[in-house]
C-alpha cells in the first residue's frame, strides 16, 4: 500500500491496519511511501493543495524534484513496518524475505527492497 | 446471463436462391411455380426443425425457452443461465445445426427413390444455415456458433470464433479443415459415420464446456516431468483435435472494426482473403468510421469504449520487472489521487487522436476533460482479451512457453481489474477462465474491489492448478479519509471482508496445494513506478 506522508502514516492507524488485515487472514503486508512519477504528480500535488493545504509545502519540498520520499522517512517506515508485521505474525516486505522466498512474486521483492534501500 | 440463439431467417434470403440455382441447372425443364413453392417449403421445414430442436432441447433440459428479438432479429432464447450451466447451453446451441445435419444426412444416405423439390429445399435449408453460421451469422451478439466456438475445445470450431474475438483461421486452414471433415465423413460411411464424427468433435467440447477436469487431468500427468513442457503444449493441441494448427506460424490478423462486426464482413473477408467492401465504396467516411472506438456503455458520468486488443500480455521486457502483465481495461473509475497509471490512458487517447480513431463523443471528452479526469471517465474495454489470451497461451511464440513454466503474470498493473466496468463486461472473469485451463502458471491479481469474490469459483480452481496470489490494496481503515483520497473506490471495510472471504475460500485449496492464496500486499505503485523508471 502506498503510505501517504502526513495523511495515512499515523503509527497507531498503521498498526490498526496491519492488525485488522492480519486478523482478516492476510499473509503478506507490504507498504512503502508513495512514489510519484511525473504523471501522477500532476494530479496528486494539486489534489494536496486543495484537500490538505497544510501539507502542500511539505509535499512540494519532498516531491517537487523527486519521485520518492526522503531516505530517512523511508527507512523509518520500513523499520516500523517490520516491527508491526513481526508483532502480528504476517510476512512483510523486508530483507529477511529475500532468501528462500519461493513465492511467485519473489521476483518483485528485490525491486521493492530497492525502494527501501536506495 | 442468458445466451440466446439467433434464428437463421436471413439465410433464407441469402442462401436459398444460390442453392436453388444449383439445383435448377440440373433440371432439364424450367421449373414450375409449384416446384419453387415446394422448394421453399422444404427449406422452411429445415429451419423449423432447427428452431424446434433448440426449443425441445431447452425444454428437455428443464428450462423455459422463449422467443424474443435480439437487435431486431427474431431469436430463440434458451432460458439457461450459461454461466452456471455452460454444458447445457452448449447442448442447446448445438441442437439446431446438429438436427439439420442429421436430417440432411438421412436424406442423402438412406436409399430411396429420387428426391423431389421439398427434399432439395430441406437440403438447401441445411446447407444455407450452416453457411450462414460460418459467415454472417457468426457475428451476431447471440449466436449458436459464437457460443459453441467460445466453449469449444475442438479445433473444428476454432475457426468459427466470433469475429470480435481473436483471429484464428485463414483460407488454407479453412480448406484443410473442410476437406478433412468431408473425407472423414465419407470414409466413416453414411449416417452412422456422421453420427460418430459428430460425437468425436462434440464430446471434448461438451466436457470442456462443463468445465470438467478431464483436460486438467491429462495435463497434470505430463506436468510431473518438468522437462516436458513442450510436450504438454503438443498435448494441449492434440487434445484439442486440431493437428492442422499444430505448427502453423503465428499469424497476424487484422482486428475487425465495429462496422465489420455489425455487417459480418470480417469473417467473409477472412475466409476468402478478399476485402468485400472496399473503403472506397463508401468513401472516407466509412474508412474513418471503421477505425473508431465505439461507445459500448454508459454509467452516470462514465463512458465505456470498445478497444479491441491485438495482444494482452505485456512481456517482461516491456514491463521491465521480470513479470508479464495483463490489463483488461485502460483507465479506472476508482479515482485514487495518487494513481500512477494515468499516463497509460493518455497514450491511448493521443494515439486515438492521431490515428483518427476518435468518435465525436470521445473527441469531445478528449478536448473537455483534463487527462487525469479522462482516465476516470473514459474507460477502454478490451472485450476480446480472453480470446486473444487463449490463443497466445496455446499458439503463441516460444517465449510464451515460459508462461507455462510459471513466469509470473500480474493482472491489474495499470488498471483495477475489478472496477465497476467488470460487473458488466466481465473481461477479467473471461481472462481467469482462460488461465484456469492451464496448470502450472503463476498468477498475481491486484485490486481494491470486493467484486473479486464473485470469481471465487475460478480463483479456487486456479489456486489448485497454479500458484495464485491476490493483492488487496488498502491505504487506510478510515472510511472518510479513504473517500477523500480514493473517492469512488470500495470502502475499506468491504475490502477487508473480501480478504476474509478469499481467505476462507482459499483454505480448502491450501490443504491440497500447500500454497498461499491470499495476501494483503498492496503497493502496485511500487511495481509500476519502477517499470516507468526502467523504461525511461
Amino acid at each position: 500500500m502506498p503510505v501517504l506522508p502526513g495523511i495515512t502514516d499515523n503509527p497507531s492507524d498503521l498498526e490498526a491496519l496491519v492488525k485488522r488485515v492480519s486478523e482478516a487472514g492476510a499473509t503478506y503486508v507490504g507498504a512503502c511511501a508513495v512514489r510519484l512519477q511525473s504523471e501522477a504528480r500532476k494530479r496528486y500535488l494539486p489534489f494536496i493543495e486543495q484537500e490538505f493545504p497544510h501539507l502542500a509545502e511539505r509535499y512540494r519540498n519532498t516531491y517537487g524534484n523527486s519521485s520518492s520520499a526522503g531516505q530517512k522517512y523511508r527507512d523509518g517506515l520500513a523499520r516500523f513496518f517490520e516491527k508491526m508485521c513481526a508483532k502480528y505474525g504476517v510476512r512483510g516486505w523486508s530483507r529477511r524475505d529475500e532468501e528462500g522466498d519461493e513465492s511467485p512474486d519473489s521476483a518483485l521483492v528485490p525491486n521493492v527492497q530497492l525502494s527501501f534501500e536506495i | 446471463m442468458i445466451v440466446g440463439i439467433a434464428s437463421a431467417l436471413l439465410i433464407f434470403i441469402l442462401a436459398s436462391p444460390a442453392g436453388a440455382q444449383g439445383y435448377s441447372s440440373r433440371e432439364p425443364a424450367a421449373p414450375s411455380d409449384s416446384y419453387w413453392k415446394k422448394f421453399a417449403l422444404g427449406a422452411g421445414v429445415s429451419l423449423l426443425a432447427h428452431e424446434s430442436a433448440h426449443i425441445l432441447t431447452a425444454l428437455a433440459l428443464g428450462f423455459h425457452p422463449y422467443i424474443s428479438f435480439d437487435k431486431g432479429r427474431p431469436t430463440v432464447f434458451s432460458g439457461i443461465d450459461s454461466q452456471r450451466y455452460p454444458h447445457k447451453q452448449f447442448l442447446f446451441s448445438a441442437a439446431g445445426l446438429t438436427t439439420q445435419a442429421l436430417i440432411d444426412e438421412a436424406i442423402l444416405d438412406i436409399p430411396h427413390a429420387r428426391g423431389g423439390a421439398i427434399e432439395r429445399g430441406i437440403l438447401a435449408g441445411g446447407i444455407g444455415t450452416t453457411l450462414f453460421y460460418i459467415t454472417l451469422g457468426r457475428n451476431g451478439a447471440v449466436s449458436d456458433i459464437a457460443f459453441m466456438a467460445r466453449t469449444s475445445s475442438s479445433g473444428l470450431f476454432t475457426f468459427l470464433r466470433p469475429a470480435d474475438g481473436e483471429r484464428v483461421g485463414n483460407r488454407v486452414q479453412l480448406l484443410i479443415l473442410a476437406a478433412a471433415l468431408a473425407i472423414a465423413t465419407e470414409q466413416a460411411g453414411g449416417l452412422s459415420g456422421r453420427v460418430a464424427s459428430l460425437l468425436v468433435h462434440y464430446a471434448p467440447t461438451y466436457l470442456r464446456s462443463n468445465q470438467s477436469t478431464s483436460n486438467c487431468l491429462s495435463l497434470n500427468a505430463t506436468e510431473a516431468s518438468p522437462g516436458r513442457r513442450k510436450l504438454r503444449r503438443w498435448q494441449l493441441t492434440y487434445w484439442d483435435l486440431s493437428p492442422v494448427q499444430l505448427r502453423l506460424p503465428e499469424l497476424q490478423y487484422p482486428v475487425p472494426t465495429s462496422q465489420e462486426i455489425s455487417f459480418g464482413l470480417s469473417s467473409v473477408r477472412e475466409a476468402t482473403g478478399a476485402r468485400l467492401m472496399e473503403p472506397g465504396l463508401f468513401g472516407e467516411a466509412y474508412d474513418r468510421a471503421s477505425r473508431q472506438l465505439p461507445v459500448i456503455g454508459e454509467q452516470k458520468d462514465i463512458r465505456y469504449y470498445s478497444s479491441p486488443a491485438r495482444s494482452v500480455l505485456n512481456g517482461p521486457e516491456t514491463t521491465g520487472m521480470g513479470f508479464w502483465s495483463i490489463n483488461p481495461y485502460i483507465g479506472c473509475a476508482f479515482g485514487c489521487a495518487y494513481c500512477y497509471a494515468r499516463y497509460t490512458h493518455r497514450y491511448v487517447m493521443e494515439r486515438a487522436a492521431t490515428d483518427e480513431k476518435m468518435t465525436d463523443v470521445l473527441g469531445e471528452a478528449y478536448n473537455r476533460l483534463p487527462p487525469w479526469l479522462a482516465f476516470e471517465r473514459n474507460i477502454f474495454v478490451k472485450r476480446n482479451a480472453p480470446e486473444v489470451l487463449s490463443r497466445t497461451l496455446r499458439f503463441g511464440s516460444d517465449r510464451h512457453l515460459k508462461l507455462l513454466d510459471g513466469e509470473t503474470i500480474v493482472i491489474g498493473t495499470a488498471t483495477d481489474p475489478y472496477q465497476p466496468a467488470e460487473r458488466r463486461f466481465r473481461v477479467t472473469r473471461g481472462i481467469l477462465e482462460v488461465l484456469a485451463e492451464h496448470p502450472g502458471l503463476s498468477v498475481v491479481i491486484i485490486t481494491k474491489s470486493p467484486l473479486i469474490t464473485r470469481d471465487i469459483d475460478l480463483l479456487s480452481r486456479i489456486n489448485r492448478l497454479s500458484h495464485l496470489t491476490i493483492h488487496i490494496s488498502l491505504i487506510t481503515l478510515d472510511r472518510e479519509l479513504a473517500r477523500r483520497i480514493e473517492p469512488r473506490s470500495p470502502t475499506p471495510e468491504s475490502r477487508v471482508r473480501a480478504l476474509t472471504r478469499l481467505r476462507e475460500a482459499g483454505i480448502d485449496a491450501k490443504r491440497e496445494s500447500m500454497q498461499e492464496s491470499t495476501a494483503c500486499r498492496c503497493c502496485p505503485a511500487l511495481l509500476t513506478t519502477r517499470l516507468i523508471w526502467r523504461r525511461w
